[in-house]
């Protein structure tokens, strides 16, 4: 386990160079807003490692795809005994999870007035075509046929010039008319007047009367108005589009494991029988929905069934265990160091659980592209019988973490988490209350 | 009526969705073949007709207030007849922040020469 502990350490720093991200996560590094990315966490107060995976796939390789499914999982480890026991023998005792996921999602818009924005885009792109259409028959067939019939020019010096206008003008077909009776002012309003531009006006002249009568190019114009059109209205009709986010529902089961080392209490002399191993896994499972309320707001719900135990009221001891050997005159001390837990018992039971977090990013002016992440959480339990299990308990905390927007990265924070808000003794919150520092690397950012 | 092949190199932050359309004068790319990575498409939409050299660019978008994106639009106009010359390619360079929260369409015009 410590090696694991170790791997994961060294991905961790390895992460955060390569700037690697998560999102926001209670003491026990559970969060039930789930987000497609990957994410490695370090939990420095509650000695906890977790790494995350969670993939998105539509249903259709479309952008506009509203459906898909959503897997991933999850493996977290954790020393009980916090970080400086991984580094001592004897008392280190490691906590283990493992979690897959599997669901789906939908994408949920929603049109204000009505349903006619996606008739509008496809109107846009009919019209357009129809328009490149008209455009391409007036280029090839309509005004070559036009300047031949009236460009009789040819044995006139100074009419390519005139000509070279006369197609420039052409490239612009929704004011040709206006810009070729402009041209036939200008010609007409020359100094010199010669034959050559008496008979370039001429022609112009006639080509616009012909190109006045000409459907097509009537057609090409009415395309190109109803196309402005069209652009002004999706872009006024855009503004009024609702998004109403993303919605992601999924099943959840995992196994959290831990070892550690059972005191049975003074009254048992031998050392064999007064600390024992125990070994506990406690299953659990869940139903959630995750649910993108709009840009900026997320909203996370589990219900779930775990197999609870009763750890967390152990108590925890450090003992020595010295034995004496005697060489000659000397006496050769060896000493054991020993982790121990006692309580009344060590009791596992089946108890249900919801869990809910909220989280709202809130853009920093002074940096741009950077957020901070408010999250405020709940976590309440409802165990089985007996003893420490027998109560309801709730926790209640706050997270607030950085996020890069450009990169898409969570980049830690820190949480306040109070312990059981149900507590009879519970007499102040200051008493209570957790305060962590989360460090969280991506490992890809989170793509909405 | 000029035609030209539309190069562009779209950006955005992650906290912007999958753009919806990326268009040349409404002429759609093809978003799901161009996609680099999450916050990257590179491609080409060929063929597009354009009038008084202009031509409009229409993203559209939703995402996070403040969250940034850019659009690099290159032009290459396509020969009339077989003997004309490839024109070089000119660089229209587009930056721009989502105003608000939510939806969000740009649509702008650009002189292509």
């Amino acid at each position: 386990m410590k090696l694991y502990f170790s791997i994961a350490a060294c991905l961790c720093l390895y992460a955060n160079l390569s700037n690697a991200q998560l999102l926001n996560q209670d003491a026990s590094g559970k969060s039930t807003i789930i987000e497609s990315g990957s994410t490695v966490s370090l939990d420095f107060s509650q000695a906890l490692a977790n790494i995350n995976y969670f993939k998105s796939i539509p249903q259709k390789k479309d952008n506009k795809s509203a459906r898909g499914l959503i897997i991933g999982g999850q493996l977290q480890g954790r020393s009980a005994g916090g970080w400086a026991n991984l580094f001592s023998d004897g008392k280190f005792t490691p906590e283990g999870n493992l979690s897959v996921l599997a669901g789906g999602y939908t994408r949920l818009r929603k049109v204000r007035d009505n349903d006619n924005y996606e008739w509008l885009l496809e109107e846009r792109v009919k019209c357009n075509e129809e328009r490149n259409e008209k455009g391409r028959l007036l280029d090839e067939k309509i005004f070559p046929g036009l300047i031949n019939k009236h460009w009789q020019v040819q044995d006139c010096g100074s009419s390519d010039s005139v000509l070279t206008l006369v197609k420039a003008a052409m490239d612009s077909k929704t004011k040709l008319i206006e810009k070729l009776e402009k041209l036939e002012k200008e010609i007409r309003e020359k100094a010199s007047f010669d034959r050559c531009d008496l008979q370039a006006v001429k022609s112009i002249h006639a080509l616009v009367e012909d190109l006045r009568e000409t459907a097509e190019l009537e057609r090409f114009i009415a395309l190109t108005d109803k196309l402005d059109k069209l652009r002004t209205e999706i872009n006024d009709y855009s503004k009024r589009v609702v998004r109403t986010g993303r919605l992601t529902y999924y099943f959840r089961a995992g196994v959290s494991a831990r070892g550690f080392k059972y005191d049975n209490g003074e009254a048992i002399k031998q050392m064999d029988t007064r600390f024992t191993d125990v070994s506990s896994v406690e299953p659990y499972f869940e139903i959630g929905t995750s649910w993108r309320l709009n840009a900026c707001s997320y909203l996370g719900i589990t219900a779930g069934a775990q197999y609870f135990s009763n750890f967390g009221a152990l108590a925890q001891s450090a003992y020595s265990l010295v034995s004496q050997d005697s060489i000659g005159n000397s006496v050769l001390q060896t000493k054991t160091e020993i982790t121990a837990y006692s309580g009344a018992a060590f009791i596992r039971k089946w108890g249900a659980y919801v869990n809910a977090d909220y989280l709202f990013l809130l853009p920093l002016e002074q940096a741009k592209s950077m957020y901070l992440g408010i999250s405020p959480y709940i976590r309440l339990n409802f165990p089985g019988v007996s003893a420490y299990l027998d109560s309801f308990r709730a926790t209640a905390g706050l997270g607030g973490y950085f996020i890069n927007g450009n990169s898409g990265a969570f980049q830690g924070g820190i949480y306040l988490q109070t312990s059981d808000l149900n507590k009879e003794n519970y007499d102040h919150i200051g008493k209570t209350i957790t305060f962590g520092l989360v460090s969280k690397f991506n490992l890809s950012g989170i793509a909405l | 009526m000029p035609v030209v092949n539309v190069y562009y190199n779209f950006t955005k932050d992650r906290l912007i969705d999958p753009p919806i359309q990326i268009a040349f004068n409404a002429k759609p790319a093809n978003l799901v073949n161009d996609m680099q990575s999450v916050d990257s498409y590179k491609g080409v939409v060929k063929n597009v007709y354009i009038d008084n050299n202009e031509i409009e660019v229409a993203v559209e978008l939703e995402g996070i207030k403040s969250t940034n994106w850019s659009i690099t639009v290159q032009v290459e106009i396509l020969p009339r007849k077989a003997t004309d010359k490839l024109h070089d390619l000119s660089t229209s360079p587009i930056t721009d922040t989502l105003p608000e929260s939510g939806y969000a369409w740009h649509a702008k015009v650009y002189s292509i020469l």
